[in-house]
């Protein structure tokens, strides 16, 4: 029995010993997490975009507090917190109570020096964004534990994550400290650093683009990206409504989820006019439709015996296919897409990638929607045409414009550049993907020139930039609400890229549903892209091709009351462009007001009825 | 004569590990409770002093009076147990009353009860042999008294003591082996009953056989004792530097004293002590079979039998070979009547191996009650 009892001795403290003894260990000590610091996170250009300070998380053992009246009248003062709580608390039988978070440097050793005791603090990690509003939804947050939960925190937070430290204490078994208590600091590590592709100047030019389109049109919201048409690499994304990211609303959680999405990536919308572009670019390539085409619009047409009208109930009446395209005529992209068919038609849209996923570095990305393409009728591949019965993230609608202009190369969006360690090292790096062939390079070339002429002669004309070469797209689409057209309420875009002859930037401005009458893309969402561009040219030192002029400056004349054809000579006399609404022959309405000053060469919008 | 110094040096050894570790085990705790880190310390020197009193008294004893007196020891035994069910007498704490508290000290009477019987029993059994099944009856039936009332205080581990005991003593008695057996046969079929009649009995035993499925709850004292052992290896974390004893290990300066033994010495300092005890244990077997009569034989086996048991029993909890039961470990373990009585047994022991050659020093002096 002895020996049997021996044996057990042998097997209990020396065989089974040091598993034990790990095991033990664990209640030995009372560990205190020191959050390793996360990583910080830089524009292209060197701009701090995100960064962490330590702030410190204030505990109390009530065990150890010797006087606890005393400990508490400290602490409620230099914490902000009431003290009959704190004293309550403290008088509790708990083992340790988290009194605040975020406790700064300064306040932390105020309360290390005073009369206080039973009192620890453990560093922790704020995270704070020195921009505040701006690239929100890329950006994304943490949550107080410092896990990213929105955006590229998120996506990349394997990476920006720091490893976490201890502070371990030998205690007893109720939490109170030895008095040859051992302190074992186990220090945490820095998480790397990453450099986004979003370069801070442009991203400023489209925060500020997306601002003042929310003050002038009070849209449900805009939204704006800027990207490098040959590599996918994501200059700017912004977007509005938004948030400041160091004081992330979390009262309202449907709001947060709403707003902290990036409506450009995982939001779709029926892109309207912009995917002429697409349609286009299908039908040229294809040979289903030729430049030389000409094309009569009546303002409508009958496809499989339905009559669906062009926006301009009028007609455009005889045109080129690159007056057409200028004039964003329907009619024009009903015969494209009709002549290019239904399963040509879907195959290029799959090449164009806007059935699937981009592949940009976010999480949450949509991919757009399309009718089953064995149910397709005739009138929906007529309509899809024009951009309408097909729905796609404004992403998608980027890159696929892109490769139209790029020579036809698919690129794969991305706003990670490379990340690299504390030690230096690289741990990721953006190798930016394309695959060829989407269109062929001529054309790509033929659609670049037309494109040119929508802004040049065309409803882009806002977009322009003088001296610089633009091409574009309006698109003004009508949204739906359960199925049905809704009355007035309109998605007001557009898709632009320079310098047109030899691309290197393409933006999308989205006006969502902007108030007081003002809804086409020509109007509402060009004036931004012009202007965003006329920045990212002075900011990139890009010269002018041309140099021209001043533009003339003058008075918006009074049109209304004059019959259509007799306002038009007016608006021709002072180089305006257009834009109508209504049907009829007389003009009852105009923005701008008349006696407005305006540029010659801009578009305005008048109103026609009987 | 060399027989005598082992159990009492090996006795009075053990007491002052005891005492040490006692120290050891109970400082933080002791301070923490009663604002006194010697507070277990002092009362067991106390109960050293007063027990080497008894152990010199034990030794010296006239042991052929206890013969006559087996009835008085035998009452007085029963006695001190029955007076725990008289309301305010007894001392009620873990949901036992198992304690008379004298004022200055607290007396476990089962502690008593089982040296008591063992007397009785000693006496009782050496009456004209041979021994036959119906003489065995008395005795028997003399150990279930007391049995069932240790068993109604409750306290299952020293019951299961004395049993065992009463055993080993009809088995040296010479009682016929088909009757050891069928006693044998009964109290092991008694044992799952007595389990079964208390929930907590049940939960002790499945938490014995997997301890971490209730790390807070019933497995947590066999958890921390394994914690205990298990640091401390082969050669202990030192003297004094437990861990475990912050209040991790319950009752560490008791019954959990050699999972302390086991965590400041080693696996070299528990198998030293266990090497002590198998000394006494051995002396003890020894001297009963050198015994100069039947009578002494009887008794030196019955008290050897006492000490072996309940030693084995302790460590085999300590060390979560058996389902964990609350018995303190002879000699070391704090308790003031524990070490008393078992000293005063020490003293008995000696006195058994008497009228061999030499007295051993320290009684020297007071060798005029030697017994004829």
């Amino acid at each position: 029995m002895f020996a049997a009892l021996t044996a057990r001795l042998i097997y209990v403290e020396v065989v089974n010993g040091p598993k034990l003894q790990a095991r033990a260990l664990e209640q030995w000590y009372r560990d205190v997490p020191l959050q390793g610091e996360r990583g910080a996170i830089y524009d292209a250009t060197g701009r701090l975009l995100a960064d962490s300070r330590t702030v410190y998380t204030v505990y109390v053992r009530p065990v150890s507090v010797t006087n606890k009246e005393e400990t508490a009248s400290i602490l409620s003062s230099a914490l902000g917190l009431d003290y009959d709580v704190l004293l309550s608390k403290l008088n509790s039988r708990v083992s340790e109570i988290t009194v605040k978070k975020n406790v700064e440097k300064d306040v932390m050793l105020a309360i290390a020096s005073s009369a206080a005791t039973g009192v620890y603090g453990s560093q922790s990690i704020k995270r704070i964004y020195p921009y505040g509003n701006y690239l929100t939804q890329i950006l994304g947050f943490t949550n107080v534990d410092g896990e990213g939960q929105t955006g590229i925190e998120k996506y990349y937070d394997q990476y920006l994550r720091g490893r976490n430290g201890y502070v371990l204490t030998a205690t007893d078994l109720i939490g109170r400290e030895l008095e040859s208590a051992e302190t074992y600091y186990v220090p945490g590590s820095q998480g790397a650093t990453t450099y986004l592709t979003v370069d801070g100047h442009i991203q400023s030019f489209a925060e500020s683009a997306v601002d003042q389109a929310m003050l002038t049109y009070q849209p449900k919201g805009a939204s704006c990206i800027v990207m490098n048409v040959n590599t996918g690499a994501i200059l700017a994304m912004a977007q509005r409504p938004s948030f400041d990211l160091n004081d992330v609303p979390r009262d309202n959680v449907a709001e947060l989820l709403q707003n902290s999405k990036s409506s450009l990536i995982s939001g779709v919308f029926e892109p309207g006019s912009t995917f002429k572009i697409i349609t286009s670019a299908i039908g040229l390539d294809t040979g289903a439709i030729s430049r030389n085409h000409a094309v009569y619009c009546p303002g409508y047409r009958m496809v499989d015996g339905q009559r669906i009208k062009c926006w301009r109930t009028i007609g455009h009446g005889s045109q080129t296919f690159d007056e057409g395209v200028q004039n964003s005529c329907n009619c024009l992209f009903m015969d494209a897409a009709l002549a290019i068919g239904t399963d040509t038609f879907y195959e290029r849209i799959r090449a164009f990638g806007l059935t699937s996923k981009t592949g940009v570095d976010m999480s949450g990305e949509a991919s757009g929607l399309t009718i089953p393409q064995e149910s397709v009728k005739i009138v929906d591949l007529a309509r899809m045409g024009f951009g309408q019965a097909i729905a796609v993230t404004p992403l998608e609608l980027v890159r696929a414009a892109a490769a139209v202009v790029n020579g036809g190369k698919l690129v794969t969006p991305y706003l990670v550049d490379r990340i690299v360690a504390t030690d230096g090292s690289e741990l990721y790096r953006a190798f930016p993907e394309t695959s060829g062939g989407v269109i062929s390079a001529e054309t790509s070339a033929a659609m670049r020139e037309i494109l040119e002429k929508v802004v040049s002669e065309g409803s882009g004309k806002n977009a322009q930039v003088s001296g610089y070469r633009i091409g574009g797209k309006t698109g003004t689409a009508q949204k739906y609400e359960n199925g049905v057209i809704a009355q007035g309420k309109y998605v007001s875009t557009f898709l632009g890229f320079a310098p047109a002859d030899q691309p290197e930037y393409i933006a999308l401005m989205i006006v969502d549903e902007p108030q007081g009458g003002v809804y086409y893309g020509s109007l509402v969402a060009a004036p931004y892209i012009g202007e965003i561009f006329a920045k990212i040219f002075a900011y990139r030192g890009m010269a002018p091709v041309e140099q021209e002029g001043e533009k003339r400056q003058f008075e918006m004349p009074d049109v209304v009351g004059k019959s259509l054809s007799e306002g038009i000579l007016d608006l021709r006399k002072f180089n305006l462009y257009y834009e109508s609404v209504g049907e009829g022959s007389k003009i009852i309405g105009q923005i701008p007001v008349a006696g407005s000053i305006i540029d010659e060469d801009t578009v305005v919008w008048i109103e026609i009825g009987q | 004569m060399r027989l005598k110094i082992n159990v009492a040096f090996c006795s009075i050894l053990l007491a002052a590990i005891g005492i040490v570790m006692i120290y050891s085990a109970s400082s933080y705790a002791a301070e923490l409770r009663f604002g006194d880190a010697f507070f277990y310390v002092k009362k067991q020197i106390f109960a050293l002093v007063a027990g080497l009193v008894l152990m010199a008294f034990g030794a010296r004893l006239n042991l052929d009076l206890l013969i006559k007196a087996r009835w008085i020891v035998y009452g007085i035994s029963v006695a001190l147990l029955l007076i725990l069910f008289i309301p305010g007498v007894g001392q009620t704490s873990y949901g036992a009353t198992r304690w008379i508290n004298l004022g200055f000290m607290t007396v476990q009477s089962s502690e008593v009860a089982k040296f008591g019987l063992v007397i009785f029993l000693a006496a009782e059994l050496d009456r004209n042999p041979p021994l036959t099944f119906g003489k065995t009856v008395l005795p028997v039936l003399a150990g279930l008294v007391v049995c069932v009332a240790i068993m109604s205080e409750p306290n299952m581990s020293v019951t299961m003591c004395v049993a065992l005991t009463l055993v080993v003593m009809l088995i040296v008695a010479g009682l016929p082996t088909a009757a050891v057996v069928g006693c044998g046969a009964l109290g092991a079929a008694g044992i799952p009953a007595l389990i079964l009649m208390e929930p907590y009995r049940v939960k002790r035993l499945l938490a014995f056989l997997d301890p971490w499925a209730s790390p807070k709850a019933e497995g947590y004292q066999l958890i921390q004792s394994f914690y205990a052992l298990g640091s401390g290896g082969l050669f202990g974390v030192g003297l004094f530097a437990s861990r475990q004893k912050y209040l991790f290990l319950p009752f560490a300066e008791s019954d959990f004293i050699f999972s302390v033994i086991g965590e400041e010495l080693g696996l070299l300092g528990s198998i030293g002590v266990l090497g002590v005890f198998f000394v006494l244990i051995l002396s003890g077997i020894r001297i009963a079979l050198g015994a100069k009569d039947r009578y002494r034989f009887l008794l030196a086996s019955g008290i050897t039998a006492l000490i072996a048991v309940q030693t084995l029993v302790n460590i085999a909890v300590v060390s979560g070979s058996i389902p964990p039961t609350g018995l303190p470990l002879p000699y070391v373990s704090a308790g003031g009547s524990s070490l008393m009585i078992f000293l005063f047994a020490s003293g008995l022991l000696i006195n058994c191996n008497r009228d061999s050659v030499q007295i051993p020093d320290v009684f020297r002096s007071t060798s005029r009650f030697r017994s004829a």
